[in-house]
């Protein structure tokens, strides 16, 4: 048919099917090995590693958790994660293509470094981005997306389809909220105009004011 | 930037339907349809989808990028609209109950060959 003018082929795929086929394959994984997989996103500076830190130093006498951690170039948040004694694999993602997501192949290629059958829940630390995650899903069962007061209670707005896609948002840093301009209500209002069904809490991991709640929510959801 | 990770799955998605024989031809052009909510900004896709195929059999290969409004359906007063601000609620009877009809579309519909 070569040189006999335009001729039009319809496809219908999804354009991330080699990526849901992998993200696929890693919810098989987990459910065979019985490890509930939580994605924490978030801004850069957000809080997220000192959530997980908070986190993982409040429930590791309850179950067996491990971290992979997404970050750009260095292996800060893995070395706070490990000193709280947990299994932690760096995924440097500069080393993938500067890449400012995880994408399921990334997070595959870390798995291999984890006994999952031996854990009842693994963290997966996004890279510190609040649009690029949120289009790739990589079998995890639920993403938890990090808000912390500092950033402005528009962010909801400003990044829908992450907000949107979140089973839960943890407002962190309200320790900080004297000191700042910050309006609670209209966060709130914000994130329910985006994500009607959403849960959150409101919290400071650094201080551990009311870090009760998500605590109880981990443990819900890894048993 | 998480256009360079789009383009390349498009282009793992084509290369494996030319390796299987579904697409036959010189690919000249692929269709896509687009969601407004997928934040994908068409030129950066373009310029990522150029650099990532570049040294490729898809080398040179156009985009031709629909774009997808965000559209909702009320459960509560059976209203489609389209939303064009970021306000998921229904803008006839403000009910939370909406669902949305488009606007999430990542797709490819067809490629041009000759």
């Amino acid at each position: 048919m070569a040189g006999k003018g335009k001729q039009k082929i319809s496809i219908v795929t999804n354009i991330l099917e080699a990526n849901d086929r992998v993200a696929a394959e890693n919810r098989k994984r987990f459910a065979d090995a019985r490890v509930h997989v939580i994605d924490i996103m978030g801004s850069p500076g957000a809080g997220k590693t000192a959530l997980l830190e908070a986190t993982i130093e409040a429930l590791h006498d309850d179950l067996r958790m491990a971290v992979v951690v997404g970050d750009i170039t260095t292996t800060r948040d893995a070395e706070r994660l490990a000193k709280k004694g947990v299994p932690t694999v760096q995924i440097m993602t500069e080393s993938f293509g500067g890449a400012c997501h995880l994408e399921a192949s990334t997070l595959r290629q870390a798995l291999d470094q984890v006994a999952l059958d031996q854990l009842d829940l693994l963290f997966v630390e996004n890279v510190g981005n609040l649009v690029c995650p949120a289009e790739f899903d990589m079998g995890q069962h639920q993403r938890v997306v990090v808000h912390s007061v500092t950033e402005g209670e528009d962010k909801p707005l400003k990044y829908p389809l992450a907000f949107r896609r979140a089973d839960l948002v943890v407002i962190n840093k309200i320790d900080l909220l004297p000191h700042l301009d910050y309006d609670v209500v209209a966060l709130r209002d914000n994130l329910q105009r985006v994500n009607p069904s959403v849960q959150w809490f409101e919290l400071s991991a650094r201080s551990g004011q009311n870090l009760a709640g998500w605590l109880d929510w981990v443990r819900r959801q890894a048993k | 930037m998480h256009e360079a990770g789009i383009a390349q799955n498009i282009a793992t998605a084509i290369q494996e339907r030319i390796a299987s024989g579904e697409i036959s031809g010189r690919v000249r052009t692929i269709c896509l349809r687009v969601g407004r909510l997928t934040a994908v900004i068409p030129d950066n896709l373009r310029f990522m989808f150029e650099v990532v195929t570049r040294d490729t059999e898809l080398a040179g290969v156009q985009l031709e990028i629909e774009l997808i409004p965000v559209r909702g359906h009320c459960a509560a007063c059976n209203a489609d609209f389209e939303i064009d601000e970021v306000n998921f609620w229904c803008n006839a009877c403000h009910s939370p109950r909406v669902t949305l009809l488009s606007g999430q579309e990542l797709s490819i519909t067809a490629v041009e060959v000759d």
